[in-house]
């Protein structure tokens, strides 16, 4: 950092020293002498990382084609082509210091010097090696399209681009990490995203120098405000697709290089409860799942402390046969009902968290084996009783019906929270718990938008949000962008 | 940016004031009005909500005569000595009625979800919960309402609907047999419980500019939900129990979701459900009053137009009296005492206070700062 740059000489030697010590011990880094021009008088230098630049430089890569080019052009022109870049290939960046054209090497493309010339070039070849695109995992859709974001930042942005073809798209490249230079990129509609929004992340996203950021998720942790706050006040996804409407709903899409996962900002908490499929099903289909969710996040954060409230405090409210059902359930377990309830949450997190972390048929072994073996084999020891394991299987149930992952953690965690409120005062406890959980909400904002929109503030877009929130109106209703649009280009369907 | 400007939309409004005047009406009132008036208690009612409806008009007219929400205007147009004055009484006035809402609360909810719990360990965990609202500013609050509104909606209306089905026809009547005095009484408590009212005069700070009008309709139509509210219980509570019965009760409402039945459904009670309906609404109340507490105390010590600091102590301050009233009630049997200061003392002056402030600053003019 700050320390000064080093001119590009037209001495070859000179470049090749100053380039060589750079990269010292690095075995990973070929740097190779060439001859170029009709006579082979043109001597050149030629650094790339192993990996990433084909060993066989083909003709059919932009480098191979250049190379083939320069190797038949006479030598007293090969620095006029250069120049004009004459090679008949697109991809060529040229650098006027050592220490840039060195920076730009180990973007996955190869660095040229060429003696007598006073600049380097960097020549896309294949890049650095990265997963293929595949459907992602943890956002399975029914109709909608089967492909996800990959590691590599311009397979997401193109994958955007696929769906946008407008001009208005913009795609603005920043820089994070002194030391792993990290391409972030933040995707939006020129005319459709507020100015403001995109000019506060930027300036959360430059706010921090670190060193390195290896996943959008660093960015995610730095750039948020409420960073105690247990929901993220970024939605996180992994499909192109999503991530498409959210530019065309003047939202921006932040991707970081080696990250699958991109950011969309600003959010709120009803886009954490909305899937792809809700826009491409009908109406009916698309409300009934979202009620459905609704339900899920409450209860996957209420039941178990519902449930202690109801047995520990305010048995009147059961009828008599239940509570005897409930009673005798109990009989022989060792445990308040309390803690019952948490040793078996906390049990069944560890199995979770087992599934994650085990290959995949493993995992799913985990699955059962935890959930039925062990489940069934505590109630017959009388560690548990019936009920627990009941109400804990359905609060996870829920929690896995909750779209977003790091969405479905809050509430995983304020579970804990509500259990023991009601452990300790029974439904008065629930309640305050959940009044604090509210008043948190309300308090709570990503990039200025109040979270619990459009709940809250609806009158602001003339309620039209409100048609895309718990209920999803029929699609020709839904004539308007949300909140987070430029206000002057809020309409987004109209008859013709 | 747009969420941040410390104003709330007239919707938001709408939904803070019925929460503000429904909660210690539905409690407290039925057995009082049943007490006055029996049946006649439902003639109160409307009378009440219709002297309340004319305290409103006339909050109106004072607004749109001071064209500023009414402490900047206290500070713009009376000397310093009566602003601090008015400051204080308007200050003292909300605590003893965030403590009078802290006492119903806790003890409504001891009565009714945790009998063998401390009152004071209730007390204290809701005035921390409610400072932390209003630590959130009046946006934040405006917003807890809002979405809980239409639940709460749902619920009070589910509630009174299952209730009605148990409605014996010859517990109600006879209408226009009790006194009209006993009937102005109840007519009186109804208003004396509609006094949230007066909250309107501090809303033109948190309002755009222009809104006024629609804001004092936004409240008109509140008042008149929860007249609606309170007359649909009253009626439900009169055919449940009759007015004799009524007269005796601590807290009728509570003792009425003790009672609904729901055919085919797996649970028998669902009192403790319902309570939730009066633990969000006192929670406006008490929220209300301590957020209106906070303002007045740092406004008492810090004029508008200065950097504020340290709200949270004020904050604190106001808490801490609150929780003492509260204590004060609940201990000592200080409400009486409450009921005859808001009789003589706060009611009178909270009708007459803002014409005066609006003669005396009319007859002033601009004071300079």
């Amino acid at each position: 950092m700050g320390d000064a740059k080093t001119r590009i000489s037209t001495d070859l030697q000179l470049n090749i020293d100053r380039y060589q010590r750079l990269f010292t011990d690095c075995a990973d880094i070929k740097m190779r002498r060439m001859a170029l021009g009709q006579n082979k008088s043109r001597e050149c230098f030629i650094a790339y990382i192993e990996v990433s630049v084909s060993n066989m430089l083909l003709e059919t890569t932009a480098l191979g084609r250049a190379l083939a080019y320069l190797g038949e052009a006479p030598d007293e022109e090969v620095n006029s082509v250069l120049d004009k870049n004459a090679m008949g290939i697109s991809d060529v960046t040229p650098f006027l210091y050592v220490e840039d054209a060195a920076q730009g090497m180990l973007t996955g493309d190869a660095i040229l010097f060429v003696d007598g010339y006073d600049k380097a070039l960097k020549i896309a070849d294949k890049g650095y090696p990265g997963a293929a695109i595949k459907e992602p995992d943890s956002e399975k859709s029914i109709r909608g399209s089967r492909e996800g974001f990959t590691d590599s930042i311009k397979m997401n942005t193109a994958l955007i681009r696929k769906r946008l073809r407008s001009t208005r798209v913009r795609v603005k490249e920043l820089e994070q990490g002194v030391r792993s230079h990290t391409k972030v990129d933040m995707v939006y509609m020129q005319d459709l995203a507020n100015p403001m929004v995109l000019e506060e992340i930027q300036k959360r996203l430059e706010a921090y120098e670190i060193d390195g950021v290896l996943d959008s998720g660093v960015i995610e942790q730095l750039a948020e405000r409420k960073w105690y706050s247990p929901f993220p006040q970024f939605q996180t996804t992994q499909r192109p697709d999503r991530a498409a409407l959210a530019v065309m709903e003047g939202r921006v899409v932040v991707l970081s290089d080696n990250s699958p996962v991109a950011l969309i900002l600003p959010t709120d908490f009803n886009s954490f409860i909305k899937t792809s499929d809700d826009y491409y099903n009908r109406f009916e289909e698309a409300t009934f799942a979202r009620i459905l969710r609704y339900f899920a996040v409450f209860f996957s954060m209420a039941l178990p402390g519902l449930y202690l409230a109801v047995t520990n405090f305010h048995t009147q409210i059961l009828p008599t046969p239940l509570l005897l059902s409930f009673w005798e359930a109990r009989i022989g377990v060792p445990f308040p009902a309390a803690l019952e309830v948490i040793l078996m949450e906390l049990s069944f997190e560890l199995l979770r968290e087992a599934g994650v972390r085990l290959p995949g048929a493993m995992g799913n072994t985990i699955g059962i084996v935890g959930g039925l073996i062990i489940g069934q084999a505590a109630v017959d020891a009388n560690i548990v009783s019936p009920i627990v394991v009941i109400v804990v299987a359905f609060t996870a149930l829920c929690s896995f019906s909750i779209p977003n992952e790091e969405f479905a953690f809050s509430f995983r965690i304020l579970k804990f929270f509500l259990i023991i409120m009601s452990a300790w005062l029974g439904f008065f406890g629930l309640l305050v718990g959940l009044l604090v959980i509210l008043i948190h909400l309300s308090r709570l904002k990503s990039f200025g938008i109040p979270y619990l929109m459009p709940f809250v503030g609806a009158d602001l877009s003339g309620y039209e949000d409100e048609r895309d929130s718990i209920w999803r109106a029929p699609f020709r209703r839904l004539t308007h962008r949300p909140i987070y649009a430029n206000e002057k280009e809020r309409v987004k369907l109209k008859r013709k | 940016m747009f969420a941040s400007n410390n104003k709330i939309s007239v919707r938001q409004v709408y939904r803070l004031f019925v929460f503000d005047l429904i909660g210690i009406s539905t409690l407290v009132l039925p057995s009082r009005l049943a007490y006055f008036s029996d049946s006649d208690g439902l003639l109160a009612i409307i009378i009440g909500g219709a002297i309340a409806s004319a305290y409103l008009w006339y909050l109106g007219k004072i607004i749109a005569g001071m064209k500023m929400d009414v402490t900047s205007y206290l500070e713009a147009y009376l000397p310093t000595w009566l602003t601090k004055l008015i400051l204080g009484f308007l200050g003292l006035h909300a605590v003893w009625v965030a403590g009078f809402g802290a006492y119903i609360f806790a003890d409504v909810m001891k009565l009714g979800l945790l009998p063998e719990e401390s009152y004071t360990l209730l007390l204290t965990l809701i005035l921390i919960v409610a400072a932390y609202a209003v630590h959130g500013g009046i946006e934040s609050r405006a917003r807890i309402y809002e979405v809980l509104f239409v639940l709460l909606a749902v619920l009070l209306f589910l509630m009174l609907l299952l209730a009605a089905f148990d409605i014996q026809w010859d517990y109600i009547g006879p209408f226009f047999d009790s006194a009209p005095g006993n009937t102005m009484k109840g007519s009186i408590l109804v208003f004396f419980c509609f006094m949230p009212l007066f909250a309107v005069l501090f809303f033109p700070a948190y309002m755009e500019k222009g809104r006024e009008k629609k804001m004092v309709r936004a409240v008109a139509a509140a008042l008149w939900t929860a007249v609606f509210v309170l007359f649909l219980l009253y009626f439900i509570l009169l055919g449940s129990f009759g007015s004799g019965a009524l007269k005796t009760m601590r807290y009728p409402a509570v003792t009425l979701m003790s009672n609904i039945h729901l055919r085919s459904s797996f649970l028998k009670r669902f009192d403790a459900f319902m309570l939730g309906i009066w633990f969000f609404t006192l929670f406006a109340l008490i929220n209300l009053f301590l957020f209106y507490g906070t303002e007045l105390l740092m406004r008492l010590f810090v004029p508008s137009g200065r950097p504020s600091r340290g709200y949270i102590w004020y904050l604190l301050g106001i808490t801490v009296m609150v929780f003492a009233a509260a204590e004060l009630f609940y201990y000592r049997g200080w409400s009486g005492f409450f009921q005859n200061y808001v009789c003589y003392v706060g009611m009178p002056l909270l009708v007459l206070l803002p014409g005066l402030i609006l003669v005396v600053g009319k007859s002033r003019g601009v004071r300079k700062r």
